[in-house]
């Protein structure tokens, strides 16, 4: 069984889990592969996307003598989220509603 | 510092030809910070994780030639580099995973068209330096002939090769033209269709 993952809903898993818990890109990384098995190749364009429309913010702090980037939601990133949520919840809402209960 | 990391990321570095420096040093940094968080000791664990080097390149190297604007921006930059981004993203289909559906598709009609492109390419070549050469053949024959006492026929024959030579070398610039525009458009072509692959996530279960 497969389902295409958007853009759109890769970008609202990244910006919620950033919100919720660490912004160290690891973190994220590991997230997406153990959620939805994927890769972090595929993590790298989401987390520059975001940047570059300035929903997140990077800055650095030291870890174990080495720096090390740190990803911060901005005050857009957190409206961005919010749009992506209404528009999950009503989307996923509508599919739930024609396709049933799971075991039915 | 960690030597197996240091290594991997200066192989990656050496791999990653065609990218400008800025997003180089980012995507750099990006995997060098994914490999020191993840304390890898050696490395096969490294190319378990990533692929080998050479593979995580053309990986993002793809993914950066397909993310670059379609058709404006293809029609702007020159031909070698379009035959450049079409390489690879090329490159970067077969690097991917096997188990993403279409890609060998996709690797077959690449090619295809590739051997089409340069098909034409080589069809055009040979019939400019074809006229070109008729040209200058017919005029030199014809002093043969304006020395040879056939003055008439010789001054035919003059003015048939330069016709050709003029013919050719007006061809020559729209020629030009024309397989700017067709590499031009084979690589916004691929990049279609490297999009329509690399962009794809999947969310796949073991039901």
């Amino acid at each position: 069984m497969t389902i295409v993952i958007q853009n759109r809903l890769l970008d609202g898993v990244v910006l919620a889990f950033i919100k919720e818990n660490s912004g160290y890109s690891r973190g994220i990384t590991n997230c997406a592969k153990a959620t939805f098995g994927i890769s972090e190749s595929a993590i790298y364009p989401v987390l520059k996307r975001l940047r570059e429309n300035k929903f997140l913010l990077v800055g650095t702090r030291l870890f174990q003598g080495r720096s090390r980037n740190y990803y911060q939601i901005t005050a857009s990133g957190k409206a961005e989220l919010k749009t992506i949520k209404k528009e999950w919840y009503s989307f996923s809402t509508k599919i739930n509603q024609i396709m049933g209960e799971e075991n039915e | 510092m960690n030597k197996v990391i240091d290594n991997y990321i200066l192989q990656l570095k050496q791999n990653l030809v065609n990218l400008p420096n800025s997003d180089m040093q980012d995507v750099v940094e990006f995997y060098q910070e994914f490999l020191l968080d993840g304390n890898y000791h050696n490395e096969s664990e490294i190319i378990a994780e990533l692929g080998t080097p050479k593979q995580l390149a053309r990986k993002i190297m793809a993914d950066y030639s397909v993310s670059i604007p379609e058709r404006e921006e293809a029609h702007k930059t020159s031909s070698k580099s379009n035959l450049k981004t079409i390489w690879v993203i090329l490159l970067g289909v077969l690097a991917a995973p096997i188990g993403i559906p279409l890609a060998l598709a996709a690797v077959i009609v690449m090619v295809a068209v590739l051997i089409a492109l340069a098909a034409i390419f080589i069809a055009l070549a040979i019939i400019i330096t074809s006229l070109f050469i008729a040209g200058v053949f017919i005029l030199i024959r014809s002093f043969g002939l304006l020395f040879g006492g056939y003055w008439a026929s010789g001054f035919f024959y003059v003015g048939g090769g330069l016709v050709l030579i003029c013919i050719s070398l007006m061809l020559f610039p729209v020629i030009m033209k024309f397989i700017r525009f067709l590499t031009a458009e084979c690589a916004a072509f691929f990049q279609h269709i490297g999009r329509k692959i690399f962009k794809q996530r999947y969310y796949k279960t073991n039901v």
